[in-house]
């Protein structure tokens, strides 16, 4: 239509779907060109790893007190006291570093 | 001790005055108000997260409650803490990058309704109010108990140098003063404790702690539940812990400060390893307290602890440096209060702009030293308590389904808002009447927050037609990380994106 010279395309690109590889505007990896229909895999997998820390959360925070009951002496429970907050530092880097990891 | 104890107050909040009026210079719009430019650093932001939410209430309520409540309150640190890692890992990221300012923002632009918004506001106007009290109140506590002046003193001068960084620069002077003042409050708090633990550590280690043995007891709590020593009394504080810190607006407004997702989530996992540094404060000041200052009111242990270990002049420093701890408390809760509920509240004016942010600002807290001159000054964990489960009953159920749930409408999220709210306040307000209905409900969030889910997820399945239209690009946008999206799934949050 311009006058210019036509191509002849021998083959289809490369699929932009490599880990670390910035796909085009709107697509996304594991989803069909357009973008949309790639979302909910993203989200599925982001979900599951955010339920994953939730119930480990959920664990700790019911677990520890009820079986603190069984071991009295207040030593004990200021001691159960200090590592949960440390298991709660250490759940938190797990998950920053697997949702990181998700998203690259 | 009266000069050291004012010395104390007066230079917190001179310094805190000074770091906050030091911003307005760079504060030139409504962003730079609202949200500190988004430019805040992840540790910096930690910071100020970990100093507005170890409020009075961690300083000095808690250590008192396990004092004279006992070992079952040594829970309710880590409770708290838990509350962060829930956030991580369901709404940090995804929040962020919905490029909202507020969580009435937020109702507004994921379920297209501005009238779900006013609902909102509402609702942080009651938990931002819940938290200031609790401040102005412990404000008055510290100056009566520690000068003999009238606790309207306390009040004033908290009330006076938190509108004045809040009407001077906003978040971005808010956020300067409250990451100083964490540092100063763990070094202080840490230091003092220290030296009482040195003080009578040896007696404590072989002598006995009787009060504090290892169980739980039978009894009633207070307001919220706050205080029941019965496991199950504890497990339903944890959980309106664990699930009200997201619906928190001045905790959650900190997620918007950040630059993107990534620096929200650092920010957060910043702020789980200062709050595990001050974890220790609680039951160091409980169980020194338990020992030595028996008697007291709970919000008063951890003040009278130094002067009760050490008498003369050393004594009357480590008062003076833990009234400077606690003002530093009240101050960055305060600041942080007003200017997330000032800029919710701004927002639903027409024409939302800086002056309606101030007028917003002055209104929020005329409204919290009404309330506190009308109420009595109980423990301040209740009060954070209330708010903390009228959070997690209709906050906590609209980020987490707003956030995972393609199909959530409008109409479902207020219904649920009204359900969990009006049962948080009709459990409350039994117990309060003296209608005893349990352990698990004394603290209202472990019926509150099921019904309020169930709630939004029934009244959402049955009115499908609210479902906004562009719902897919609201996911789009929240969960696909910046890198990835192209400008149409992606908008970084600049200038005046509030509610796009």
């Amino acid at each position: 239509m311009t006058g210019g010279r036509r191509v002849v395309v021998s083959r289809r690109p490369p699929v932009l779907a490599g880990r670390g590889t910035p796909c085009p505007p709107g697509d996304l990896p594991g989803g069909p060109p357009g973008g949309p229909p790639g979302v909910p895999a993203i989200v599925g997998l982001q979900l599951r790893q955010a339920l994953r820390t939730v119930g480990a959360v959920a664990g700790l925070l019911v677990g520890v007190p009820v079986l603190a009951a069984r071991v009295p002496g207040l030593w004990a429970w200021v001691a159960l006291s200090v590592a949960v907050q440390c298991a709660w530092v250490g759940l938190s880097l797990l998950q920053l570093r697997r949702a990181e990891r998700l998203e690259r | 001790m009266t000069v050291a104890v004012l010395t104390g107050i007066a230079y917190v909040l001179v310094l805190g005055v000074m770091v906050g009026a030091a911003r307005p210079r760079r504060s030139s719009g409504a962003c730079d108000f609202y949200v500190a430019a988004r430019a805040v650093p992840p540790w910096w932001n930690g910071a100020a997260i970990s100093s507005e939410f170890t409020s009075a209430a961690a300083c000095l309520g808690t250590a008192g409650l396990i004092a004279t409540h006992g070992s079952p309150m040594l829970w309710y640190p880590a409770g708290a803490a838990a509350g962060f890692v829930v956030i991580l890992a369901l709404v940090v990221a995804p929040l962020r990058r919905s490029g909202t300012y507020t969580l009435p923002d937020f109702a507004e632009w994921r379920l297209r309704s501005a009238p779900l918004r006013r609902f909102a506001t509402c609702l942080v106007l009651a938990v931002g109010l819940a938290f200031l009290v609790a401040q102005l109140h412990a404000a008055g506590v510290v100056v009566r108990l520690l000068t003999g002046l009238p606790p309207w003193l306390g009040w004033a001068a908290v009330a006076v140098a938190a509108l004045t960084m809040a009407l001077a620069g906003g978040l971005g002077s808010v956020t300067s003063v409250q990451a100083a003042q964490f540092w100063l409050k763990l070094a202080v708090f840490l230091g003092v404790g220290a030296v009482c633990w040195g003080m009578a550590g040896t007696s404590l280690v072989t002598g006995p702690v009787t009060w504090l043995e290892g169980a739980y007891r039978a009894g009633g709590g207070g307001l919220a539940g706050a205080g029941d020593p019965s496991l199950p009394g504890v497990l339903s504080v944890l959980v309106a812990c664990a699930l009200g810190t997201m619906g928190l607006p001045h905790v959650i407004v900190r997620v918007y400060t950040s630059r993107d997702g990534r620096g929200a989530r650092r920010s957060i996992v910043a702020t789980q390893v200062m709050l595990a540094l001050f974890g220790v404060v609680p039951p160091l000041y409980g169980i020194l307290g338990s020992v030595h200052v028996r008697g007291a009111a709970a919000d008063e242990i951890v003040l009278l602890l130094p002067a009760r270990l050490l008498s003369g002049a050393v004594g009357d420093v480590l008062t003076g440096l833990l009234a400077a701890g606690a003002f530093a408390a009240f101050l960055a809760t305060s600041g942080g209060v007003l200017v997330a509920v000032g800029g919710a509240l701004s927002a639903c004016v027409p024409r939302p702009g800086m002056r309606s942010f101030r007028a917003a600002v002055l209104a929020v807290m005329l409204a919290g030293l009404a309330l506190t001159a009308v109420t009595g000054p109980g423990v301040s964990v209740a009060l954070v308590l209330l708010g903390l489960s009228l959070s997690a009953a209709t906050f906590c159920p609209m980020l987490v389904l707003g956030i995972w749930w393609r199909r959530l409408t409008d109409v479902g999220v207020a219904a649920g808002f009204a359900a969990g709210g009006g049962v948080t306040a009709v459990l409350v307000i039994a117990e309060e009447a003296g209608v005893k209905t349990g352990a698990l409900t004394s603290c209202p969030a472990p019926v509150a927050v099921p019904v309020s889910f169930a709630t939004m997820v029934v009244i959402s399945l049955v009115t499908p037609g609210r479902v906004p239209r562009v719902v897919g690009r609201m996911m789009t946008r929240m969960h696909v990380p910046e890198h990835l999206a192209g400008p149409l799934t992606y908008r970084s949050s600049r200038g005046a994106d509030r509610s796009s």
